[in-house]
């Protein structure tokens, strides 16, 4: 077991390196890099010419363009320069906020992921029973209803869904149920932990089922179609033929093999709720990676919008790496060696 | 609806016919995707037929004394801010929507089909290779790289579409005018470069099966070149698979359009699209006033599109792909 994970993490290698060099390479060459964008205004504090002339040079030499006589740094050995700084928690200033980015990313990821580690424990819990009702059930009226309910709601913008939210649920003319920004309230130093949990999930109840509701269509129609398949083959006509009854059958035998895709899919899922939590974030007033990223790109503030990018690459890899564990501990035919 | 080589009461009892006609008979059977294919054309036709009349009129419509108009007989869907008609708006703005959504998945279909193809009849290190890449892309959150795009493309774009020359006279489109191009530009090559993945992981599986079929090998044997095999042979019997993912990345690249436009990242004012009228609304939404039209006109229609979309590449899938029956 620990060498087959030593393996996953080894074959990550490249995989890692690979995205680095796209966000090195897009990054790099995005204009305004080292003059801070268009964040020192032309009628700024930076408008003497001078000035800014050495903010630019210093730049250059923290992001390792120039050496420290200012000789240029050929492009490769920048890539190994930003390399060890970035694998090091170095992301940089931040031109917005003047602090080390990584600070802020720091502030900013744990409810991002608090975020969406709810969003895919609810789409799973919702998505597995479901697929399997319409795969016993197929042809049926729940499978045709159900696959047209979440087909529907995958079709809805969460743009709208969470507009509509804020303006009728978290509204105090209409139904003031839910609070409608951030992800807990102003004093919570004074609560107590039970009080403080309630308060944040009180507060999450409208961001995550913006971002779970999604997801349902794809993940119900993967199960119900692993189910189908396991339904056909042999070893469900042995279990039954030993007199098992039917819901032994469905939900020890076939619910066990039709969870392997969705398993493969976790890893995939995830970059995809990363976006949705951009938009979510946004509507909501959450100060996570997401909001981050985008006052980030609207300033060009590029080392966050870098830092973030690459935060998010990490996090798919290690949900890839997740994936990969959940398989092999639910598949006990996958080798280790 | 011609000529049915089997009548209605032996069809269903004997399916023979070719796979087109056996997959056109179930993709009628599917009621939800038959309406969803017939509104998409409708809402395409609307959107794009009315551009002479939508387009001139886009930004230089304010008329301060009707702002906020709630809808009426003189401006049917009402108006917004500064006073401009909403109709017009609206349907040009999906002109746009839809216009990226298509033209993306064009691109997406392109570039995955390519790389697709030749990841599979190739093989190799090629195909290795191929296939890394396209791990790669497939972990870096796709939203934060067209973002990332955007930020490193739209300023070298402009200045391309601008061409100015050494006194920054421009020799092309004008300074905003650029602007608004580059934007639109970026946004398609962006959403375009990150949706092609899925489309090529199907088809180079597709190739894969094929490239071994006794058909291929015949086509071979006739001194038949790769290019011919490929494209003549191998690509016609992949049309099915295609056809279905792109279907199916329209509505995404929609959808991504309207985020992007949403946070204020993709299609700027005064250019409209569902996406940003729709953050338009939203600025209008307050707890004093609400001015529901201007945020319920472009979610419908972007609701509408989409799921019209997803039901008809759902039928198209369920018609083609010979796996799921």
């Amino acid at each position: 077991m620990t060498t087959y994970i030593l393996k996953r993490l080894l074959l990550m290698i490249p995989t890692l390196l690979g995205m680095t060099l796209v966000l090195f390479a897009i990054v790099r060459f995005a204009p305004g890099l080292t003059t801070g964008g268009g964040a020192f205004g032309a009628g700024g504090e930076m408008k003497n010419q001078q000035a800014r002339l050495a903010a630019e040079k210093q730049m250059k030499k923290r992001l390792h363009l120039v050496d420290a006589e200012g000789h240029p740094i050929s492009l490769p050995m920048q890539y190994v320069y930003w390399l060890r700084d970035t694998f090091s928690g170095d992301f940089g200033e931040s031109i917005q906020y003047n602090a080390p980015v990584v600070q802020l990313v720091k502030e900013r990821l744990p409810a991002t992921i608090a975020l969406n580690a709810m969003s895919s424990i609810i789409i799973y819990l919702i998505a597995i029973p479901g697929g399997m009702l319409a795969s016993v059930k197929r042809g049926k009226a729940f499978d045709v209803l159900w696959g047209f309910f979440t087909l529907g709601l995958y079709s809805l913008p969460v743009i709208w869904v969470g507009d509509m939210m804020v303006g009728f649920l978290a509204n105090p003319r209409f139904l003031p149920w839910f609070p409608s920004d951030a992800l807990h309230s102003t004093n919570t130093e004074y609560l107590t932990f039970f009080q403080y949990m309630k308060d944040f999930l009180w507060h999450t109840v409208l961001p995550v089922m913006c971002l779970s509701y999604g997801g349902l269509a794809f993940l119900t129609k993967l199960k119900r179609a692993a189910m189908l398949d396991n339904l056909g083959l042999d070893y469900v006509r042995t279990a039954r033929a030993k007199g098992l009854g039917e819901v032994t059958v469905v939900t020890r035998h076939v619910f066990r093999n039709s969870l392997l895709p969705m398993i493969t899919i976790f890893a995939g899922f995830i970059p995809g709720l990363l976006g949705g939590s951009l938009v979510i974030e946004r509507i909501f007033s959450i100060k996570g990676m997401g909001d981050l990223m985008v006052t980030a790109t609207l300033a060009r503030d590029l080392p966050i919008v870098q830092a973030v990018a690459f935060v998010g690459s990490v996090i798919s890899l290690i949900c890839l790496l997740l994936a990969d564990i959940c398989y092999v501990l639910a598949d006990p035919r996958v080798s280790y060696d | 609806m011609t000529a049915a080589p089997v009548t209605p009461a032996l069809a269903d009892a004997d399916p023979i016919g070719t796979p087109w006609f056996l997959a056109r008979r179930r993709f009628r059977k599917n009621i939800l995707a038959v309406v969803g294919g017939i509104l998409v054309a409708l809402i395409l036709l609307a959107c794009f037929a009315s551009l002479p009349w939508s387009l001139p009129r886009y930004a230089d419509q304010q008329q301060l004394r009707y702002t906020y108009h709630a809808p009426s007989a003189q401006f049917p869907l009402g108006t917004d801010r500064l006073g401009r008609d909403l109709l017009a708006r609206f349907l040009l703005g999906g002109a746009i929507s839809l216009t990226i959504g298509l033209v993306s998945a064009a691109i997406a279909v392109l570039i995955g089909t390519s790389v697709g193809l030749i990841s599979g009849y190739v093989g190799g290190r090629l195909d290795a290779l191929l296939m890394r890449i396209v791990d790669v892309v497939y972990g870096l959150p796709y939203i934060l790289l067209v973002i990332l795009m955007r930020v490193a493309l739209v300023a070298p774009m402009q200045t391309f579409l601008m061409h100015p020359d050494s006194s920054g006279k421009s020799h092309w489109l004008d300074g905003s005018a650029a602007g608004q191009w580059a934007n639109i530009v970026v946004l398609l090559v962006g959403i375009g470069s990150v949706s092609w993945l899925t489309m090529a992981r199907v088809v180079r599986g597709q190739v894969l099966s094929l490239r071994d079929q006794p058909f291929v090998e015949a086509a071979r044997a006739m001194g038949f070149g790769n290019r011919r095999i490929l494209l003549g042979h191998i690509l016609p019997n992949l049309v099915g698979p295609i056809l279905v993912y792109a279907t199916l990345t329209v509505p995404q690249a929609i959808l991504s359009e309207s985020f992007l436009s949403f946070l204020g990242l993709g299609i700027q004012a005064p250019l409209p699209s569902w996406g940003n009228l729709v953050s338009d609304g939203t600025d209008a939404l307050n707890p004093i006033m609400i001015r529901w039209w201007l945020i319920t006109w472009p979610c419908i229609g972007l609701s509408v599109t989409l799921l019209c979309l997803n039901f008809l590449g759902d039928g198209l899938r369920d018609a083609l792909d010979p796996k799921s029956h």
